[in-house]
């Protein structure tokens, strides 16, 4: 476990060292104000909840989630150090958590930092806010980006280039994501939308993020998580 | 022994399939095994047991078509969370299905097509306002659900979200049940039917409270009534159908021995009543004085364990105007007042009485009162002389002291084994067609429980009584001329099948009427088509074949004819509930939303179904509105401060770190 939180804890510092995490940062959070104040007209809708915010989750990691996660193995390789890593005494699993967690720390700050929109939330509320679905949107919000991290981390061990790791993380979170909403599962027959929509990302994003946390929607994360760690050490030990 | 790259490599990808497989597994096996913690503060994803167990017991696809016009909404300022609290909701419902519960969402807000499917399934549009800062606009979107299964269809034409879970569990249990329940509904002053309209109209317009129309005046408490249930017409002057579950006594008043009989022999054989009257006429016309009601029930009510007092009752706990203005006073019942420990009772709203009267419960041994709904205490009473001029009123009121006011009883239940009223009374004369049903061996009472009476004689270890019953020289109804027409017992062929206790009534069926009413169980089950040749004197109908030896038939004193008529003497344990106002089930007061039906409508499903649908309550999922009283300024300031605040420090930190660390890497070299 140490040597996993060692790896986990070098890469996160790697983050603040370049621009990365910083313009990662900026970027996520000021679409997820834009999204909550502007998208979902925060004033003008009247609704004092974080649920436009939450809503607009799937979409914004798309953008800035592959951005992190695309040159953990990517780069790695461009610039030769992925054989020098491997040589470590180290496990391919214990690397690749390493890299995971460090991805996912970022996400969890991003998640921290935007703390200033449930507080105007509770201070614009005509009455006192019920903050069961806000804890519920976070919790949701953090297995989403564990879930987006696995994915696009995945994507960046199987190529070498940074372009096409992000392009294929993207593309791979986006379809899962897709693959539940009405307009995907509705054009198929029942039983195969009704498989879809239980493969899909968002639709038990949605059920944490209004404020109710499901077994079956854990144990979904936990399961997408599994799987593309799994492929990831596989694509690391093929290399 | 070592692998080679290429073994280890398939070792792996083995592995990973495998491990894929147990996900996929064990993601399967949750599907039916889960848990689901509900963060919100009231709880308002969490359905009710009633509702989980409903969904959980699923064992076909229930498909439902939302017509929701989201877009509709979402561009009208106030209503734009309605959509997502009807998805919500919805979604609960798919969440706890099983799967047995597919869901397609079909917004008619720009397809007209949409629009037209829609309106043909029954969906309505609601016409809604809008309103911002400048104008006002209305629209009129959908929302909606139809529901599918094993081909029958049931349609929520309006999804409101705060009662969508009842409407949909009910929806759902209605399509997926398969036994009926009926509803019995009685009032006895009915209007005659088949008179022409205008002297219907005469009548209604001449004696407006004595005489009922099931079909007009009780007509939208019916409807709601029939999304659920069967209801039919029972006019007491023959024998309540078996498959009757809960029979409803609207307005006593003419009430005869033949009626009381039926009545009787219902509750006798397990069935359960919910009695509304009251001990004063409520007004007829303009007229603002009142009379009491005679004391001809007054007998009947006490064997069962209460009574109506002639009395009107006030309550400064009433029902106001818009300007705050007490409207006459009229008892609103509150929660407060309810029996705590009833589940009848138990979570349901305030409702109205008009024109009510108190009760009072003096329960025979073996029957347990309980006094679910009281006044508030500041409630007052007239008695003797009844005069509802407001300002009679409003002046009785004022010269009220405190010592007069007090809580007065308005619904109680009896609960209990209870006694026939006829056990030691002779049997009216005029039983037409009266069969009481089930024969002793139906009701699976021993030999013993069943002796013979002859006339009237009483034996008080009796529990049937095998009676003979004159046939009439003519039709029944002589105290209450206004009776459905009582079939002539000449038109009854001699093995009737009604008087034949072998037999049972017909199931349960749904008879409308022309125009929509109710269909009268009067005539159902229907008696063998023998009619008696033209012109033939009516013949006395032979006495059925005794179906047990111990139960011997002969007339009571003074018979001519007989007819066998099994009396019922000792019922098994039911209920009777007692609401001191037939006026609280009118069309006006459940259609003013006062709560009645609701009040009421949960009666009738802890009565008949154990009542698990009704314990659900309606929840809203409610979320706070932002105050109002921002200004742009102010908007802005938050918008701004709230989207960038964060990231422009974040940026700043940023910056800060790479010039550190430039001048660092700069003093390094």
């Amino acid at each position: 476990m140490n040597a996993v939180l060692c790896v986990a804890g070098k890469e996160f510092k790697t983050y603040f060292k370049t621009p990365v995490a910083y313009v990662f940062l900026v970027v996520f959070l000021a679409l997820t104000g834009w999204a909550f104040f502007f998208l979902g007209n925060f004033f003008e809708q009247r609704a004092a909840t974080l649920r436009d915010m939450f809503g607009f989750l799937p979409w914004s990691f798309l953008f800035v989630v592959p951005a992190v996660c695309m040159k953990m193995w990517a780069e790695e390789r461009k610039i030769g150090t992925f054989e020098t890593l491997l040589t470590m005494p180290l496990s391919e699993v214990q690397i690749v958590l390493g890299k995971f967690l460090a991805a996912f720390g970022l996400v969890a700050v991003a998640l921290a930092l935007t703390f200033p929109l449930p507080v105007i939330v509770g201070m614009t509320a005509a009455s006192s806010v019920d903050f069961g679905p806000i804890v519920g949107g976070y919790i949701g919000a953090l297995f989403l980006g564990a879930a987006y991290v696995a994915i696009c981390l995945f994507a960046s061990a199987i190529t070498e280039s940074q372009i096409v790791a992000f392009i294929l993380g993207a593309f791979l979170a986006f379809g899962l994501a897709l693959i539940g909403s009405q307009s995907v599962a509705g054009i198929f027959p029942s039983a195969i939308g009704e498989l879809l929509q239980l493969l899909s990302l968002q639709t038990h994003f949605m059920n944490i993020e209004r404020g109710v946390v499901d077994s079956r929607d854990v144990l979904y994360y936990l399961s997408v998580l599994t799987f593309f760690l799994m492929l990831n050490v596989a694509a690391v030990k093929r290399r | 022994m070592t692998s080679t790259p290429k073994q280890r490599r398939m070792q792996f990808a083995i592995s990973v399939a495998l491990v894929t497989a147990n996900l996929f597994l064990l993601n399967w096996i949750a599907l039916g095994n889960y848990g689901r913690v509900d963060l919100t503060r009231d709880g308002v994803y969490t359905l009710h047991a009633a509702t989980r167990k409903l969904l959980g017991n699923l064992d076909d696809l229930v498909t439902a078509k939302v017509y929701l016009s989201e877009k509709q909404f979402l561009d009208n300022a106030g209503w734009s969370l309605l959509p997502r609290q009807v998805k919500d909701k919805i979604d609960e419902f798919v969440a706890q299905a099983n799967g047995k519960l597919q869901v397609e969402y079909r917004d008619p807000s720009d397809d007209k097509d949409i629009e037209r499917e829609a309106q043909q399934a029954g969906i309505q549009q609601i016409p809604l306002g809008s309103s911002d800062s400048s104008s006002m606009t209305v629209f009129q979107p959908f929302c909606g659900v139809t529901l599918q299964y094993a081909g029958k269809e049931e349609v929520i034409p309006v999804a409101e979200p705060p009662r969508l879970e009842y409407d949909l569990a009910m929806a759902i249990t209605k399509l997926t049940r398969t036994e009926t329940i009926t509803i019995g509904f009685n009032v006895v002053n009915q209007l005659p039917e088949g008179l022409p309209p205008e002297m219907l109209a005469q009548m209604r317009d001449q004696f407006p409270r004595d005489l009922h129309d099931i079909d007009n005046d009780y007509r939208s408490l019916v409807t709601e009534l029939r999304r659920q249930f069967v209801v039919e017409k029972v006019p007491l002057t023959t024998a309540v159908p078996e498959h009757v579950n809960l029979l409803v006594v609207a307005n006593t008043k003419g009430m005869n021995d033949v009626h009381r009989f039926h009545l009787d022999q219902y509750v006798m054989r397990g069935g359960k009543v919910v009695f509304l009257t009251e001990g004063v006429d409520p007004p007829q016309g303009q007229m603002p004085v009142l009379t009491a009601q005679d004391a001809s029930n007054d007998e009947f009510f006490k064997h069962y364990g209460f009574g109506v007092k002639k009395n009107l009752v006030f309550d400064a706990q009433c029902p106001t105007d818009r300007y705050g203005r007490r409207i006459f006073y009229v008892p609103e019942i509150q929660p407060r007042y309810f029996d705590p420990d009833s589940a009848l009772v138990a979570n349901l709203g305030r409702f109205m009485l008009m024109f009510a009267s108190g009760i009072e419960l003096m329960p025979p041994p073996g029957v347990e009162p309980i006094v679910l709904c009281r006044t508030s205490p500041g409630a007052w009473e007239q008695t003797g002389f009844f005069d509802i001029t407001p300002d009679n009123v409003l002046q009785q009121r004022k010269d009220m002291k405190a010592d007069d006011l007090k809580q007065f009883d308005v619904v109680g239940v009896l609960k209990g084994r209870f006694t026939s009223y006829f056990a030691n009374r002779p049997l009216p004369n005029d039983l037409t067609g009266a069969s009481t049903g089930p024969s002793a061996a139906d009701l699976g009472m021993s030999e013993d429980d069943v002796e013979d009476l002859e006339g009237g004689d009483e034996d008080e270890s009796d529990d049937i009584v095998d009676d003979g019953a004159t046939v009439p020289d003519q039709p029944a109804g002589g105290e209450h001329p206004t009776d459905a027409p009582v079939q002539d017992p000449a038109q009854k062929p001699a093995t009737d099948p009604v008087t034949d206790p072998t037999k049972k009534s017909d199931g349960p069926s749904e008879q409308d009427v022309p125009g929509g009413g109710i269909a009268d169980a009067a005539q159902d089950p229907p008696p063998v088509p023998a009619p008696a040749p033209e012109g033939a004197t009516p013949a006395a109908p032979q006495v059925p074949e005794n179906p047990d030896p111990n139960v011997a038939t002969a007339p009571p004193e003074g018979a001519g004819t007989q007819q066998a008529v099994f009396v019922v003497k000792d019922s098994p344990e039911t209920t009777i509930v007692v609401i001191g106002s037939s006026m609280m089930l009118t069309n006006n007061l459940i259609e003013a939303g006062a709560g009645n039906l609701e009040f009421f409508w949960s009666l009738v499903e802890r009565l008949t179904t154990g009542g698990e649908l009704s314990e659900i309550r309606n929840k809203l999922i409610d979320v706070p509105a932002v105050r109002a009283d921002y200004t742009p300024g102010e908007k802005n300031a938050f918008k701004y401060v709230g989207m960038l605040g964060v990231p422009v420090i974040v940026l700043a930190i940023g910056i800060l770190v790479y010039v550190v660390s430039k001048a660092k890497s700069g003093r390094a070299s």
